[in-house]
């Protein structure tokens, strides 16, 4: 086996939990994350000659996982993916053991494709400017959006308290 | 609610999808279906090529 293969092969083993976490974060049933894993091997591999190291690795397969999703989920728009909620906790199955974990599906159900994007790379730890970059947008989109998000889950969360605690 | 709030939950997704073993032969299957679906791509246009020289020489009508 050729050496830039075996490199490529070690890398994405450090790094699959990133990229099917993100399969997840999109994807309902276990044949579309298969699916959508296959095509983010294959987009790795195809700009693996182009990746010259100036960002780190895990930037790089953020950058390219997200875009490639977010390109087939563009793409698949026709057949729209309406994802069955019971399918999506079915799939959920580890979180019902978490709270916090089966909160991460339910607030990530609810958000537009972009926006998953966001906050996902958010719960990363990236910056707004880092962001805007491995989406290819610019820095005042992600800032206005993350803004936004903001808002709506504390006024969900504010909500659902309120409907919570009445008798 | 803060989004930082989920910041563990995120780090156990990521645990819970890092226990998922990955073969190389997966990856390696994966990459070389795309090399031998190019070189197919090739050959089919070479083919195709060829072809349209022979009928363009063969098959002139006059």
């Amino acid at each position: 086996m050729k050496f830039e293969k075996r490199h490529f092969i070690q890398i994405i083993n450090q790094n699959k939990d990133t990229i099917r976490s993100l399969c997840k974060v999109y994807y309902a049933s276990s044949e579309d994350q298969k699916d959508a894993f296959q095509d983010i091997i294959l987009q790795l591999w195809k700009s693996f000659d182009t990746f010259r190291g100036k960002s780190k690795i895990s930037t790089w397969i953020y950058r390219v996982s997200l875009n490639t999703i977010l390109t087939k989920k563009r793409r698949d728009k026709k057949s729209i993916s309406v994802e069955p909620i019971d399918t999506f906790h079915q799939n959920a199955c580890t979180a019902k053991a978490d709270d916090n974990l089966e909160l991460l599906y339910m607030i990530i159900q609810t958000l537009k494709d972009i926006d998953k994007a966001i906050v996902v790379l958010h719960l990363e730890g990236y910056q707004n400017k880092e962001i805007a970059e491995i989406l290819k947008v610019s820095p005042t989109n992600v800032a206005t959006r993350f803004n936004r998000l903001k808002l709506k889950l504390k006024m969900k969360f504010n909500n659902k308290s309120h409907a919570t605690k009445r008798p | 609610m803060q989004l930082n709030d989920l910041k563990p939950a995120w780090k156990q997704l990521k645990l819970l999808n890092a226990l998922n073993t990955i073969e190389s032969n997966e990856i390696l299957s994966i990459i070389e279906s795309r090399e031998n679906m190019n070189k197919t791509k090739l050959q089919r246009v070479l083919l195709n090529i060829v072809i349209f020289i022979v009928i363009t020489i063969f098959c002139q009508g006059g």
